[in-house]
């Protein structure tokens, strides 16, 4: 997570900046000028950060299964359980947990937005 | 674009917000009053206060980083300022949000949506709105035609030049009725020619639709020319603030004579009525009579203002300076510019007599003789030849003497609005 958002925080900086002060001066709220500026802009951006994450949760997966095993409901992680799921043939079980990490992912990316304002002021 | 039609576009040109009993009694459309603004300890405005008339086009001159953008996004309500108020057609906006305002805003690098079309982009005010799709679609194509994109209507940001992207951005404001225009340096992606052209269809249009503006620049050719009033901001105060006419021709203070166009500065000092420059004496009652005698002055005159005459003689209104030689010539195009050295002797101060009584020049030259720039136009320069070691009368056919302040302390918190003293 902390990779994507090291992605997207310089876009959110820069370029996007400029334009939700536009959609902001023209009459826009802030959910209005997140949904019709924000997102459509960042889409490349999201793209990247969500394979990146992706990246990095499968490259963590060999140390993850040796440092803490694989113990369902314990220390078993969401690409651990993908990962069990798919070896055990049941695809759709691991397209689920897929799923809700991407939604998680995205929710998580909302609320930074949002909350950008405040962690911006020192 | 026919008058009536704008008409159509804009209503009775006014106001979202202002009460009808107050918008009719005034003609101010946007105040900036007593506002200051610090980033951490840095004071970057200092009691800034102006007006901006209805249909009026107002200029913010200044240097980089004295503080122009800063009062921009003041007003627009993108930054807050630390005290004074912004008050928009008799409202005070000061804690409204950007969006609650109806300020129209012109970035830098104008800021379209990059995923939308011109169409799109032009139509987004209404669209967040909430208007009724057939209206819209009117309006768009209003405004299309009244910033002549017809062609482009379909195309996206990064496919228009830069001066059509501009246009864009001024249609996607005019959408929702602005109180305001804010342009902060219209001009500044453009190279030169585009530029000149650009602020020139820029002026016509804002006559046209008579949308109150402000712009920001930091070059004066551009201020001339796009302003109906000129603020000459400095370091985060307004030195001055007047016609084009006024802040070129009557600088109040040297430093607006100086970052307008070029001046030649002379120090001196009030003496019965005269201005006393070293060894020259030139009669100045009237401009000097709001100064004390014996006061420290600064001489100021534009290079245009020097008239040179090798037989000695001026014309009338020209008042004598000194002699002086000529040390160089060279033609700049559309006129002559020549320095001349002029027989001024600094004298020795009398007992008491602040130091400042000395003949120097900006340049600050050491060898005897005080060098100034004068200018003269190609008719002027052909009819008179001079050459290169000439010795010349010199007098000045316009100038001004500002005070000498010795200290800065002594000249801050001195607004000058040669606007509102006519
Ligand atoms: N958000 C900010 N945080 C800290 N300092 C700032 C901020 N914005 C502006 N400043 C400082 O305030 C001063 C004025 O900046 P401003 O952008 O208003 O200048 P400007 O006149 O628009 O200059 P330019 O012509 O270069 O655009 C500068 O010294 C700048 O560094
Ligand atoms: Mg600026």
């Amino acid at each position: 997570m902390e990779r994507s958002v090291g992605v997207i925080k310089p876009v959110f900086d820069t370029m996007s900046r400029s334009l939700e002060e536009a959609s902001a001066t023209i009459g826009a709220t802030r959910w209005q000028t997140f949904w019709h500026v924000t997102l459509p802009s960042l889409k490349g951006a999201i793209t990247s950060g969500a394979l990146l994450t992706f990246a990095r949760a499968v490259g963590e997966f060999g140390s993850t299964i040796l440092v803490s095993g694989n113990l369902a409901m314990r220390t078993q992680t969401a690409p651990l359980y993908i990962f069990a799921k798919f070896n055990e043939g049941q695809v759709e079980a691991a397209n689920a947990v897929a799923i809700v990490l991407a939604l998680l992912s995205f929710f998580i990316f909302s609320i930074l937005f949002f909350a950008r304002d405040w962690l911006d002021t020192d | 674009m026919r008058p009536e039609e704008i008409t159509t576009i804009f209503g009775n040109n006014a106001s979202n917000g202002a009460p009808e009993g107050e918008r009719s009694e005034t003609t101010v459309a946007a105040s900036v009053r007593s506002v200051s603004k610090k980033f951490k300890k840095t004071v970057v405005l200092e009691d800034i206060d102006f007006d901006i008339a209805e249909g009026e086009s107002l200029v913010l001159l200044g240097a980089s980083g004295s503080g122009k953008t800063t009062i921009l996004r003041i007003i627009a309500g993108l930054e807050e300022p630390d005290t004074g108020r912004v008050i928009l057609h008799g409202k005070d906006v000061t804690e409204l949000p950007a969006r609650e305002r109806g300020v129209g805003v012109i970035f830098q690098n104008y800021a379209l949506f990059p995923r939308m079309t011109v169409e799109r982009n032009i139509g987004y005010g209404m669209r967040i709105r909430h208007r009724p799709r057939k209206e819209i679609r009117k309006k768009v194509g209003e405004l299309i035609e009244l910033v002549g994109l017809e062609e482009h209507r379909k195309k996206y940001p990064s496919q228009l030049s830069g001066g059509q992207q501009q246009r864009v951005a001024i249609a996607r404001t005019l959408a929702y009725k602005p109180q305001v225009l804010l342009f902060d340096e219209p001009f500044g992606a453009l190279d030169a020619q585009t530029r000149v052209r650009l602020r020139r269809e820029i002026r016509a249009l804002l006559k046209r639709i008579n949308v109150p503006s402000l712009f920001i620049t930091h070059d004066q050719e551009e201020a001339l020319e796009l302003g109906d009033r000129i603020a000459v901001l400095n370091a985060g105060r307004l030195e001055q603030i007047g016609t084009p006419d006024e802040v070129y021709n009557r600088p109040e203070t040297e430093y607006v004579a100086t970052f307008l166009g070029a001046a030649n500065l002379l120090l001196g000092v009030v003496s019965r009525g005269d201005v006393e420059i070293g060894t020259a004496i030139i009669p100045a009652p009237v401009e000097t009579a709001r100064f004390r005698e014996g006061q420290a002055i600064k001489l100021v005159f534009r290079p245009e203002d020097v008239y040179i005459s090798r037989t000695g003689e001026l014309p009338d209104g020209c008042r004598r300076l000194t002699n002086g030689v000529i040390e160089e010539i060279r033609f700049v195009g559309a006129y002559e510019r020549l320095t001349l050295r002029l027989d001024l002797v600094a004298r020795q101060p009398a007992e008491g007599e602040p130091v400042l009584y000395n003949v120097a020049l900006a340049g600050r030259e050491k060898r005897t003789g005080v060098p100034i720039v004068a200018t003269r136009p190609k008719p002027e320069a052909n009819a008179n030849l001079l050459t290169v070691g000439d010795r010349v009368a010199v007098g000045l056919t316009a100038f001004r003497v500002l005070a000498n302040y010795a200290l800065a302390s002594e000249r801050a918190g001195r607004l000058v609005d040669t606007s509102k003293r006519r």
